[in-house]
């Protein structure tokens, strides 16, 4: 044994390299990253970064290549100098891939509902063209939905009543997604993580709706701090958030908007206001919520008071609120979430008169989730209070009577509960999903009880393809045409609404990360009320054409936009779609056909439209641009031509002109230090269409409406321009 | 076998939804009978009405006049006859006794004013029509006094003029009458006859000096403005200038001899005699500022067997009543304080209100009986014939003043009759004629007579939006809905009670 050859020196690792990794352009941390650096004798040395993007290395003193890698970022290459038992604090600020989603939802859990549902995550939400970057209004751009009056978020979802859509956000029920007009969501945009829609033949987890659901969730606040302002031309929002010790976080948001002005291109009397809040503290598995939304449109007119003329606003007002706690805990198995929601709606018409609604809930849903079999069961309640309120008192002619049903005094009660089984029959193949729910609803001396049975079937046939299909029962208290905080759990006399709910759909994945899918569904309605408030409002006289009769129980505004009426829709919907690369966006057709049975006999019914094409296209350019194009087209729905028929018109005999609108947007963002700004232009219409609400009806010196003048329209045709910037910390 | 349907019956209930309704509302009354069919009314008109009256017929029968076209107006007799006739013209003035014509002329084309014709005819008149020249072409026209005066003026776009012409439709007389008000008096707004059309009144802006002192009771509705009340003689060219008047006033005329109107202002409640007399002096009724919005005359009988007609009138919120020929001091006619008098019955209940009139519209406002609260928000109230019974419409503060009618015995708990009703009268009998289920004008309106002392309803017609009484008949002319603004007018016999032989009542 020869001595042993001497051992090159190991060398001393003694100098101390420690820092944060941020994201460029924010305060956010970047976790997972890998720190390599290269030392020469001592080889490569790495480390990668915790949740918070803290990385600590010992190093031999002396120059030192320093490598950050990221999936989601550029490399970042820096030579850095240590010293002998010395440390060195670094601070890496990676600059995002171009190709790096600027939204990212961060979805806690997967909602527990099955049945047919449309997924939008992340840009999608927030930056679909025709959208003006609300993630609500996206729901517009997808299949099955038809958005029968331009430019208002009335949806009329696979042929069923705009009434009959519930909407959801964290679990519980809001009379509204929307302000009016172009007012956007009621929801800071950048708040909202994730919108499932479920246009038809869902699960019982959903209740006391008998059409579409919006289903969205909200996100907790970020770690560390954060904030961001957005201007619009008419439109000023922010959010701030905020991680405070012992993992409680807190999210403040909302927005103020002052479209009157251009309100006034139209009417110079109008004034509309709008504004919403929210706030949510999250810790463990707890969530606080508070939020609200204000409506105002008035309009300036003259009065008489005591013989002195004066001008008053004369305003109709929105408002809810709400009040949400919210605790979701796991068990091993066993997954519960209990909710109690205190909530303030209100509602004032013209002229004063209106209904203030109070209400308290309660839910609880449990899942108790086996090898092959998933148990859901739950229950809810509301109590709610509701009371007529004058809320303009100075205004002289008050007709609290002419809201009817709508806002007497009363107290009501709602409620359900459900249970369903989800079997694997074939494990990762074949699954079936029963269920049931036992609704009720209650107010004044009238109790009305639904039972709604529903099955859903999912099968994986192949890796790349699936089928779904599913069919129930939906019940629905009655409702007005279009969701309104207040108005709820009124004229039960009435009896429910009902739809028979079926559908069927293929999906396919196909290469370059394309999906495809293909449903088919068929709805059959009872006593659906279905009145045409588009008719009443515009006082167009066709809604009285071979119109079934108000319900004699009702009175007022009631009657006039009340319709019990059965009928059926089916149809087709196609939807191409690819969420990931440079170019994403989706193709959606619907081919419909909405029936309604009047008083002579089936015809179309009122926002039937059998063609309906959305192309939505994103882009990513270089210097971070995005461009996005959205191409709309439907056919035009049925209006009746009474030309000397009168009453005994066939109803819906004609229809309004196809529609064709294209929008464009271009988003650019730009990356500071710590912050960053990002801009967008989003044009609607810039094809100029016009937007056809009715034709207008001839009228002769007695006001008698005696022909319809078809070269005359009650329409709205405007390039709509958006300019937004947005600051973001 | 039964244990195979035992299981698949658990399954059979899952599938199977269900709904239940309990509904505790008390039913509305059952709608008994069946409306008569379309096809047995007479349709009485060719077209689109656009406008409709039943007038009285040179032959004492009822006709019915519409207006199918802005040039024409057909005539149809609703006596046994059926007798047909057309007016043609340029405008229509419609009154109960004749049809006032205007025929225009040619235009002239040297910019002179248009002269045009005035024909006077009555409904099934077999003589010329009365004709009329004016050469200043149409303009404004007042009827009056059972349709045998009239004034007119020319328009002024055509003519400022500083008069208007007063003329017997018999051709007997006529006068010129000044317009003290040149600049909106030519319209002839506010001017108005006498009963038997003898006297024509008009009121002129007050000039310096008779605005009235300020009276907190007589500041609303320009109740401090004055006017200028000067009568004129239809018959001659006498005129009665009557000086400055509170706006606020009746006309009473129990005699020739006794022409007075009756003013109500910041001086009190005054008669004011067109011709003071020994016999029909001025005289101060009340010394109270007054303002009443209401007024009615009662007559009382008195404790020897003799009547005397009072004036029930308010002075803030008291009622007062007041003999009209002065014999009496002013007194409470009611124990408490009221916004609003509705109406004071024969027997002198009072019937009233403590909202406002312009609480809610239409008048809209709650109703008391001395301390029976019957309505909170109601209209149309009427005491029934043998004023055991009131009748109402409720929660009508909507448009169109449409509200359920309820009947309550005087004291007693409120039935619903029917809802959404838009007018309603008492029959003879004491059953209610009802144009019912009309939240809005639409094909499910309807028309029916009400029990309210049986509780049940029938049907008198369908698709009908509202009715008239045909004088001299149990007929009804009905307006059936046939498009968005147009009727067909039918007559429709009035059910007949029956109970009738059973009470011994009838229509």
């Amino acid at each position: 044994m020869g001595p042993a050859a001497p051992a090159a020196a190991a060398p001393v690792l003694d100098a101390l390299l420690r820092g944060r990794v941020f994201e460029r352009g924010s305060v956010s941390p970047v976790g997972d990253a890998r720190v390599t650096v290269a030392t020469g004798a001592a080889g490569d040395l790495e480390t990668t970064t915790d949740a918070r993007g803290r990385f600590e290395l010992r190093l031999p003193a002396g120059d030192a290549l320093v490598v950050v890698i990221s999936e989601a970022h550029q490399p970042l290459h820096v030579t850095e100098h240590l010293v002998s038992h010395q440390g060195l604090d670094v601070e890496y600020r990676l600059t995002p891939l171009e190709a790096k989603k600027r939204f990212r939802s961060k979805v806690r859990g997967e909602p527990h509902h099955e049945g047919e549902r449309f997924e939008l995550r992340d840009e999608e939400l927030h930056m679909a063209p025709g959208s003006l970057g609300d993630p609500f209004r996206t729901i517009a751009l997808l299949p099955g939905v038809a958005a029968p009056v331009p430019l208002l978020p009335l949806w009329v979802v696979r042929g069923s009543s705009p009434g009959t859509n519930g909407f959801f956000l964290d679990g519980m029920r809001i009379p509204q997604l929307f302000h009016f007009l172009i007012g956007g969501g009621i929801v800071q945009a950048d708040l909202v993580d994730r919108i499932d829609f479920y246009p038809s033949a869902y699960d019982s987890t959903f209740g006391r709706f008998s059409g579409g659901i919006v289903d969205g969730e909200t996100r907790p606040a970020r770690d560390g701090y954060h904030g961001q302002v957005e201007l619009k031309l008419y439109d000023l929002s922010g959010l701030v958030e905020a991680t405070f010790p012992k993992g409680v976080k807190l999210t403040v948001s909302g927005h103020y908007g002052w479209p009157a002005f251009l309100v006034h291109l139209f009417d110079k009397k109008a004034d509309l206001q709008y504004w919403d809040f929210q706030l949510r503290l999250d810790w463990k598995g707890l969530t606080v919520e508070a939020l609200g939304s204000f409506d105002s449109l008035a309009f300036a007119r003259d009065q008489l008071t005591n013989g002195t003329k004066e001008t008053i606003e004369d305003r109709f007002r929105l408002a809810f609120y709400r009040v949400q706690i919210r605790d979701r805990e796991r068990w091993g198995r066993v997954e519960l979430e209990t909710g109690i929601v205190g909530g303030i709606d209100e509602l004032a018409s013209f002229g004063g008169a209106g209904v203030r609604k109070e209400s308290l809930a309660f839910r609880a849903n449990l899942s108790a989730k086996w090898k092959r079999f998933r148990l859901l069961g739950g229950a809810e309640l509301e109590l709610q209070r509701f009371s007529a309120v004058n809320f303009s008192p100075g205004l002289a002619a008050a007709e609290p009577d002419s809201l009817g049903d709508f806002a007497g005094n009363r107290g009501g009660a709602v409620g359900g509960a459900y249970v369903e089984g989800v079997i694997d029959l074939v494990p990762r193949r074949l699954q079936a999903t029963i269920g049931t729910r036992l609704d009720f609803y209650h107010a004044g001396h009238v109790t009305l009880l639904g039972l709604d049975p529903r099955v859903q079937l999912k099968a994986q046939l192949l890796p790349q393809l699936s089928v779904h299909g599913g069919t129930g029962l939906y019940q629905q208290a009655p409702s007005f045409p279009v969701g309104l905080p207040g108005i709820d759990t009124f004229a039960l006399q009435l009896g429910l609404q009902r739809a028979w709910q079926s559908a069927v759909g293929i999906e396919v994945n196909l290469p370059r990360s394309i999906d495809f899918s293909i449903s088919g569904y068929y709805n059959k309605f009872w006593n659906l009320n279905d009145g045409n408030i588009i008719d009443v409002v515009l006082g167009s006289g066709s809604d009285s054409a071979c119109a079934s009769p108000p319900p004699e129980s009702l009175t007022g505004f009631p009657a006039q936009v009340t319709r019990q009426l059965d009928g059926a829709a089916f149809g087709m919907e196609l939807l191409l779609r690819r969420k990931v690369g440079r170019v994403t966006g989706w193709i959606a057709y619907t081919l419909s056909k909405s029936e309604r049975i009047f008083s002579c006999g089936l015809r179309p019914a009122d926002f039937d439209q059998r063609h309906i094409l959305n192309v939505v296209v994103q882009v990513r350019l270089p210097w971070r641009l995005v461009a996005g194009a959205h191409l709309y087209f439907a056919s035009g729905r049925p209006y009746t031509s009474y030309l000397q028929n009168g009453v005994d018109a066939l109803r819906n005999d004609a229809r309004l002109p196809n529609y064709v609108q294209l929008d464009l947007r271009l988003d650019r963002e730009w990356l500071f230090k710590k912050w960053a700004i990002s801009a967008f232009l989003e044009v609607v219409n810039v094809t100029y269409s016009t937007a056809i609400f009715l034709p207008s009806t001839a009228t002769d010196a007695a006001s008698v409406m005696s022909a319809l003048d078809s070269s005359s329209f009650h329409s709205l045709r405007l390039i709509l321009p958006t300019l937004g910037v947005k600051a973001r910390l | 076998m039964t244990s195979g349907l035992a299981k698949l019956l658990p399954l059979a209930v899952l599938l199977a939804g269900c709904s239940w309704t309990f509904d505790g509302d008390a039913p509305e009354l059952p709608l008994l009978g069946s409306p008569p069919l379309e096809s047995s009314l007479v349709r009485l008109n060719d077209g689109p009405v656009y406008l409709s009256a039943i007038v009285a017929g040179k032959d004492g029968q009822p006709w019915l006049a519409l207006q199918e076209d802005k040039k024409s107006i057909k005539l149809r007799s609703l006596g046994p006859d059926g007798a047909a006739q057309t007016l043609t013209g340029d405008q229509f003035i419609i009154r109960y006794r004749a049809f006032y014509t205007w025929v225009y002329g040619a235009a002239p084309t040297d910019g002179s004013p248009r002269a045009d014709k005035l024909f006077i005819v009555s409904a099934g008149q077999k003589t010329p029509a009365d004709e009329f020249d004016f050469p200043l072409g149409a303009g404004a026209l007042v009827v009056g006094g059972n349709e045998v005066v009239m004034i007119y003026a020319p328009l002024p776009s055509v003519m400022k003029v500083d008069h208007a012409t007063v003329y017997r439709t018999d051709h007997s007389f006529q006068r010129d009458i000044p317009l003290p008000d040149l600049d909106s008096a030519q319209t002839l707004g506010g001017t108005f006859f006498n009963g038997d059309g003898s006297l024509y009144f008009d009121k002129a802006r007050c000039s310096e000096g008779c605005a009235a002192p300020s009276d907190a009771d007589d500041a609303d509705r320009g109740g401090t403005e004055r006017r200028v009340l000067t009568g004129h003689s239809t018959v001659s060219d006498v005129d009665y200038p009557l000086g400055p008047q509170p706006r606020r006033l009746l006309y009473y005329e129990p005699t020739a001899a006794r022409r007075q109107f009756i003013t109500c202002g910041s001086n009190g409640l005054n008669v004011v005699p067109l011709v003071p007399s020994t016999a029909n002096p001025a005289r101060v009724l009340d010394d109270a500022a007054c303002a009443s919005p209401f007024f009615q005359y009662l007559r009382l009988t008195n404790a020897d067997g003799t009547s005397t007609l009072y004036l029930y009138y308010m002075i803030g919120e008291e009622l007062r009543r007041v003999p009209i020929n002065g014999s009496r001091p002013p007194e409470r006619a009611f124990d408490r304080d009221i916004v609003r008098v509705l109406g004071v019955g024969g027997d002198e209940t009072v019937l009233y209100s403590q909202d406002p009139d312009n609480k809610y519209i239409y008048g809209v406002g709650d109703g008391w009986i001395g301390d029976w609260r019957f309505a909170t928000r109601g209209r149309l109230f009427y005491l029934s014939g043998d004023r055991k019974k009131m009748r109402w419409l409720e929660n009508a503060a909507q448009g169109g003043g449409i509200g359920e009618l309820r009947s309550a015995p005087i004291g007693g708990a409120a039935t619903p009759l029917a809802r959404n009703v838009y007018n309603y009268d008492e029959l003879d009998g004491g059953r209610l004629l009802a144009a019912a289920n009309h939240a809005y004008r639409g094909t499910q309106n309807r028309i029916v007579v009400i029990d309210d002392t049986r509780k049940e309803a029938r049907w008198v017609a369908d698709r009908a939006d509202d009715y008239s009484f045909i004088p001299g008949s149990t007929d009804l002319l009905v307006d059936i809905v046939t498009g968005a603004s147009t009727s067909d007018l039918v007559r429709v016999p009035l059910p007949p009670d029956p109970y009738a032989a059973v009470d011994g009542g009838s229509d």
